[in-house]
């Protein structure tokens, strides 16, 4: 474990770029996930709201949210696929 | 923000004044003795050095330092230890008292925190008397001097910003350790043709004489160190008494408020109480240790002769006797901190603001550039509150309703159809003077900023346009509201309501992402906004089409409300940008992923068109 993270700490200094990709896709990694929380909370709000304004509120709001989540997924396929 | 016309001419005056008659003093000096000249020179190579150590440290202080000063003085004792270990890194009091006081300006610490630091730093800056007392003075100090200017130099050509701060740290070192060593030299040399002790003066008279001096040398040379140092070194060649020596400490670290005084005079209420509470610390601690001197002395007696400093070794024992004077002003005026911090408040008050004037935008705020970027950022925000309030205003809603829970559609309903507010008015008071401002002070803080800090303030001045196109959006659609709003026709009412609706939903939910104390998701967040954004867009809807066609309004209606429609999606959308700079996360790299997932145009109006199912 600690040769590996010699490695890699290594490997960050000279790979600027990579390192910066790395970072990059940790950042995002950390927003989609968050995403993915601020999903499921809304989705449990859901079953537990009646009145339509109030649904279509949190429909909306879960619609931006999706597009969001897959949006992050994608990028952070692009970036993996970049090599990193 | 800039010093006023009666500030700047009382500076020029004094410019004026001060700067021939030094020169002259100067002239006279060097053509009378040639010692002189060599410890004037060790002097300027000193000052030079500080100045050296100072743009050093810069380098450094970008980002470290501010975080490092956000973490630390959540404590009065952090505060304090903060002053202290920063001033003995930096060896500048003033650097600290300046950055201390740039960012209290900008309201990113505390008045308490500020004085603790100011405290600490009249503690850290002790040790640069007992550096140059016990390693300066003993050792020939230029043959060190000489290789770290080399090696200084070098690095200083070097373009990584680190090397060049490391460069300019060891030509500072280099630079004040070949000053000492010129002093010393002019001093013993000038021991040959006079002997200043003969002017030596005994008792308490000579006390008060010596310390007017150090105050006035302090003064002219706006640093105590230098001051000190000169101390040091006419002391270790016997050129003055200890006790006449031990005045001229005293008088130093008075001296020193002046440059913290000069500092405050760009400042708002909050750093000129800082640079008062400086003063009273530095004038109690002197008044302090004047008044009980002899006991002092007899305390420095007994802790050398514990240490081991011989009792003849008067640099160490002025050494000594600057931190315990200091230490014991630290003693004294730590437990009435809190009544200091009240008492500052009640003389200092801050201004009653009137809406055209800036808040966090001074001299003080310009001299650091985090300082800078959050001042802007604060201000901006005032900005955006009078902006929406202006808004609402134009809107004929009352913005304290608007941002309330009651439904906006009540509230547009029961709204004034009048539209009697002023918006020419409101806008050149409150909106255009503020933009003015900031743009002013921005253009001021182009230097010695990272790329980074560089992006971050256009993006700021980027938000600033936003918001003010958005109040001059919301004048050209007040000509037809006011037509409108009250109009016979059911329709072309409803249509101009929804557009006073639409307008009023985005700045309720935008006042909701300004006083969010979560920020982590705001970028984001905002993305739902402009979905509802898209959604009002009458004429991408349809609904303005469907009006024509079936005769309930006019061509000429509708061109109206086409072209209104268009003013409501810009001030709405300029809004938004403007938030999503303004509120967006800190974190650079989170704040960038954020900014690749917002949803592009064409992927919003999907989103709008799916209509949330």
């Amino acid at each position: 474990m600690k040769t590996r993270k010699l490695i890699r700490s290594i490997r960050d200094q000279l790979d600027a770029h990579g390192r910066q990709q790395r970072a990059r896709r940790k950042a995002m990694r950390k927003v989609v996930r968050r995403i993915e929380g601020r999903e499921s909370e809304l989705e449990k709000s859901l079953e537990k709201t009646s009145g339509d304004r109030k649904r279509k509120a949190i429909k909306k709001e879960l619609a931006v949210l999706r597009a969001q989540r897959k949006k992050g997924v994608r990028l952070l396929r692009e970036i993996k696929s970049a090599g990193v | 923000m800039l010093p006023t016309a009666a500030e700047a001419v009382g500076e020029l005056m004094a410019r004026r004044i001060l700067l021939p008659s030094i020169f002259i003093i100067l002239t006279y000096g060097f053509w009378v003795s040639p010692d002189f000249k060599e410890i004037a020179a060790g002097v300027a190579i000193f000052l030079f050095g500080m100045l050296s150590l100072e743009e050093g440290f810069k380098a450094f202080t970008g980002g470290t330092l501010e975080r490092l000063l956000h973490r630390t003085t959540d404590r009065l004792w952090k505060s304090v230890s903060f002053g202290i270990v920063t001033t003995t890194l930096m060896q500048s009091s003033s650097l600290v008292s300046v950055i201390t006081i740039s960012f209290l300006s900008a309201g990113l610490i505390s008045l308490a925190a500020g004085i603790g630091i100011v405290f600490g730093a009249n503690l850290g800056t002790t040790t640069g008397a007992w550096l140059v007392a016990g390693f300066g003075l003993k050792v020939k100090l230029s043959a060190y001097a000489m290789p770290m200017l080399v090696f200084g130099v070098v690095l200083i050509f070097q373009k990584p910003k680190v090397l060049k701060g490391l460069g300019w740290v060891l030509t500072g070192v280099g630079f004040l350790f070949l000053g000492i060593h010129h002093m010393k030299e002019g001093f013993e040399s000038f021991k040959q043709a006079i002997e200043l002790t003969d002017y030596a003066i005994p008792g308490y008279r000579g006390l008060f004489i010596f310390a007017a001096v150090g105050i006035l040398a302090t003064v002219v040379m706006q640093s105590s160190h230098a001051t000190l140092v000169l101390t040091l070194t006419a002391l270790a060649s016997g050129q003055v008494t200890y006790e006449n020596g031990l005045a001229l400490a005293i008088g130093s670290n008075v001296g020193t408020t002046i440059t913290a005084i000069l500092g405050s005079i760009g400042a708002n209420a909050q750093g000129r109480r800082l640079a008062g509470a400086h003063l009273i610390f530095n004038l109690v601690t002197g008044g302090v240790a004047i008044a009980s001197i002899h006991p002092l002395i007899r305390i420095v007696d007994g802790f050398s002769a514990q240490v081991g400093i011989a009792a003849d070794d008067y640099t160490l024992k002025l050494a000594a006797f600057h931190s315990l004077f200091n230490l014991l002003g630290i003693s004294l005026m730590l437990p009435f901190i809190g009544l200091l911090e009240r008492w500052l408040c009640r003389v200092f008050p801050a201004p009653v603001l009137r809406y055209k004037k800036p808040r966090y935008l001074n001299q003080a705020s310009i001299e650091h550039p985090d300082a800078a970027i959050e001042a802007v950022r604060k201000e901006t925000d005032r900005l955006y509150g009078h902006a929406a309030a202006t808004i609402a205003h134009g809107l004929g809603l009352r913005r304290e309703l608007v941002l309330s829970d009651a439904p906006l559609e009540q509230v547009i309903e029961t709204s004034d159809r009048t539209l009697g507010e002023d918006l020419d008015e409101r806008y050149e008071l409150n909106t255009k003077s503020l933009h003015a401002a900031i743009i002013e002070f921005i253009s001021y803080k182009q230097e010695g900023l990272t790329r980074a800090q560089s992006d971050e303030l256009f993006e700021l001045r980027t938000a600033c346009r936003e918001i003010v196109a958005a109040v001059k959006d919301v004048k050209h659609l007040q000509r037809n509201l006011r037509v409108f709003v009250g109009s016979d026709n059911d329709d072309i009412r409803r249509a101009y309501d929804a557009i006073r609706l639409h307008i009023a939903m985005v700045l309720r939910e935008l006042e909701m992402v300004r006083s969010a104390h979560d920020r982590t998701t705001t970028l984001l967040t905002l993305d739902h906004v402009k979905v509802s954004v898209a959604e009002e867009d009458v004429i991408a809807s349809g609904v303005l089409d469907q009006m024509i066609r079936e005769g309930r309004i006019t061509a000429s209606m509708a061109t109206s409300l086409i072209k209104d429609s268009g003013y409501a999606q810009e001030v709405c959308s300029n809004l938004i940008a403007a938030c999503q700079t303004l509120y967006a996360v800190r974190d650079l790299a989170l704040r960038e992923a954020e900014r690749d997932l917002l949803l592009t145009d064409s992927e919003i109006g999907a989103v709008a068109v799916a209509g949330g199912r």
